[in-house]
């Protein structure tokens, strides 16, 4: 029986290994270079992480972790940015399906997928948007129709992060009148080998492959594979949403800072410089002194999912502030250049444009801000 | 000296330094060292929060700036100054020492008919010292400015002798240490002062209707001040940051974090307010003035993000202002 670790503990822990596995583990990734390959590397990642016990901690016994509060995943995920050996991306995607999936699926679904999922052996996606349910998500369409113990799912996905990636998807459809808007909705795992999904991986504007649409027709999905009882999507959604704003974000803002300090050491030192980084900086400290506070309320249970929107909001402005700097500081090299350091700040500069797009809008979250924490009429 | 208050016992000195601060005619100082202020925020970090979020939040004056700074420069001085009543100021110009003698320009807060400034220099070769204001070289002249109620003084000396003095590396780092209080102390009242300018403006915008409709309710006025507590609580979090850890550099982040919030709330309420926000009556314009003359102490929050910047680059690090190690060992 291993007790416990503290915070600190688990930071010298995480760091003593990466500092052994790291130049190996940046050393594998570099040869690699595509979206696919990336995702392959951070899944090897994960079962070593997982086999050598750090990311274990933080999930309760129950469902096949060793325990103790969530903060110590935060401080894995943290190291793991500090040291800059992954694409923190991934390590969000789990933060925010995993916790929600734990606390509501059924003992039997979750013990069959939880641990494969957080060693990485699969891949979920987030089955979530449509082509008319963006920001008005309840307002989605695809059907399961429950036919003796077999849910029938028709419908379309879009926007699905990593779909053609994933071995599941959590799937958010129908399963009651349209008329009853949120509360028709059920949460499932679906497996992406069932016949009748299909596909189709679509490129973002810097040519990845990172989202796809996903066709399901006539797809069989068990009973056993609903996340918590039918009709409780909406709040299964709910949940996610608040993970994706909150728990999330402190590896994310680790990741800011070491991205500030790679943007130093690549870019020119131009004359305005010193304001550039220095009002890029003053925004991460922010975020990161926000989430700080985010993260107690998580760990002491008086958390208020509204006022994640905050984090979002925050979040966002830095992450596209980062970027924006960097167009500021390569200059002429940012729109014209083509050597490898630009062109990497130039895709980082328009990716992060979409962070006020996905996860919720710019515009919903300060939606959500004025009416739900300052109380101005809806 | 470290104490810990009870969540309940905090909200009893909140409740008295409110109460303090509303009985209070132009200055609350005498009546806040009456209560005990100063071993209350020398004993609990928090509590400096609490009083100077309380006195942004009621656009109050007191000398409790220069009592923590001074405070804050007690150990450079082997002893806690002497600051006499309630008239102690300070100073933070470029401050030139020959043979002992002192010259300097600044700006001192609450100068009144006399009283002690302190100068203060961080810069290489650092100067604190103590200057009787009424010493011989030493022009005090009022200002209005965009806050009168601060009761600001241009202080100018040439050639003047000290009533104490250290220069150095020692007087440097003490000067650094008091503006980190300094700054902790307004990024705290500038949240306050902020919060309070918020709540004027969201309260009418959930009452003023037009076109039918309460004007709160219209989402380009919703975003507007959306924007403006986002701001407030990104602010407000790095103070809390400040106050557990305290550095330089934590203290610069809230002091710039907390005016350009402050700055940003008066900008979206008065759009918000409409005419009434323009109007003498109204009290929108104290806030206003406080936030903006507030946001120009110690540091504009224009001029410390280039300092912070300057000093990233010349270093290649990014520190990080606060930890989760820091909820294991909460302050």
């Amino acid at each position: 029986m291993i007790t416990t670790p503290s915070i600190g503990q688990l930071r010298s822990d995480v760091q003593a290994w990466l500092a052994e596995a790291a130049p190996d583990i940046r050393e594998k990734r570099r040869a690699e270079c595509t979206v696919a390959s990336d995702l392959e590397h951070t899944r090897w990642l994960f079962s070593a992480l997982w086999d050598a016990g750090f990311t274990r901690w933080g999930w309760p016994e129950s469902v096949g972790g060793a325990g103790g509060s969530p903060l110590l995943r935060a401080v894995v995920v943290e190291e793991i940015a500090f040291a800059g050996v992954a694409n923190i991306q991934w390590f969000s995607v789990p933060e925010v399906l995993a916790p929600p999936f734990a606390a509501m699926g059924s003992t039997d679904l979750v013990n069959a997928e939880l641990v494969p999922y957080l060693r990485g052996e699969r891949w979920w996606c987030q089955g979530f948007s449509e082509p008319e349910a963006g920001s008005d998500l309840a307002s989605l369409r695809t059907r399961a129709n429950l036919e003796g113990d077999i849910y029938i799912v028709n419908g379309e996905k879009v926007w699905t992060s990593f779909a053609h990636l994933a071995e599941r998807c959590v799937l958010l459809a129908r399963t009651g009148e349209r008329a009853a808007r949120h509360r028709g909705l059920t949460a499932f795992l679906v497996d992406m080998d069932t016949p009748g999904i299909v596909v189709q991986p679509l490129r973002t504007s810097i040519g990845d492959e990172d989202f796809s649409q996903v066709c399901f027709e006539n797809v069989a999905v068990p009973v056993s594979q609903i996340i918590g009882r039918p009709g409780e999507g909406w709040s299964f959604a709910m949940n996610v949403l608040a993970c994706e704003r909150a728990t999330v974000f402190w590896g994310q803002v680790a990741a800011l800072h070491e991205w500030l300090g790679a943007l130093m050491a690549d870019a020119p030192h131009r004359d305005e410089a010193a304001s550039i980084v220095g009002e890029v900086y003053q925004a991460i400290a922010c975020v990161r002194a926000r989430s700080w506070a985010t993260q107690r309320s998580v760990a002491a249970g008086d958390f208020d999912v509204a006022a994640t929107s905050v984090d979002k909001v925050l979040m966002t402005n830095a992450y596209q502030a980062l970027h924006e700097a960097a167009a500021q500081l390569f200059g002429d090299d940012f729109a014209f250049g083509d050597s490898p350091v630009p062109s990497r700040w130039r895709n980082g500069y328009l990716s992060s444009r979409a962070a006020s797009i996905y996860g919720g809008t710019a515009e919903i979250q300060r939606n959500i801000v004025a009416e739900r924490l300052l109380g101005l009429p809806r | 000296m470290t104490a810990t208050f009870s969540a309940s016992e905090r909200q009893m000195v909140a409740d008295a330094v409110t109460a303090i601060f509303a009985a209070a005619d132009a200055d609350a100082t005498a009546a806040l060292v009456e209560f005990g202020i100063d071993d209350l925020v020398a004993s609990d970090r928090q509590q400096l929060g609490t009083v100077f979020g309380i006195q942004g939040s009621t656009a109050s004056t007191s000398s409790l700036l220069n009592r923590v700074m001074a405070s804050a420069l007690g150990s450079a001085f082997g002893e806690l100054i002497d600051l006499g009543s309630s008239v102690a100021s300070l100073v933070a110009p470029p401050a030139i020492v020959d043979g002992g003698r002192l010259s300097f320009a600044g700006v001192a807060m609450r100068t009144g008919d006399g009283g002690r400034v302190i100068v203060g220099d961080d810069r290489p070769g650092g100067v604190v010292a103590v200057v009787d204001v009424r010493a011989a070289g030493v022009r005090v002249r009022p200002l209005q400015g965009i806050d009168p109620a601060l009761c600001m003084s241009a202080v100018t000396a040439e050639g003047v002798v000290p009533d104490r003095l250290i220069v150095g590396t020692d007087a440097a780092a003490a000067w650094r240490n008091a503006l980190l209080w300094g700054r902790a102390a307004l990024a705290a009242e500038l949240v306050g002062c902020a919060r309070r300018v918020l709540g004027i403006a969201s309260e009418y915008a959930n009452h003023r209707v037009q076109f039918g409709r309460p004007i709160g309710s219209f989402q380009a006025v919703k975003h507007r001040l959306a924007n403006a507590l986002i701001a407030i609580e990104a602010a407000d979090a790095s103070v809390e940051a400040v106050l557990l850890r305290p550095t330089a550099l934590s203290a610069m982040v809230a002091k710039s974090a907390a005016g350009r919030a402050a700055r940003g709330a008066a900008d979206q309420a008065l759009q918000v307010l409409g005419a009434i926000g323009f109007t003498l009556e109204h009290p929108f314009h104290r806030y206003q003035r406080r936030c903006l003359a507030l946001d120009r102490l110690f540091g504009s929050s224009d001029e410390i993000p280039r300092a912070i910047g300057a000093e990233l680059l010349r270093t290649g690090d990014v520190p990080i202002i606060i930890g989760l190690d820091d909820l294991d060992h909460p302050g």
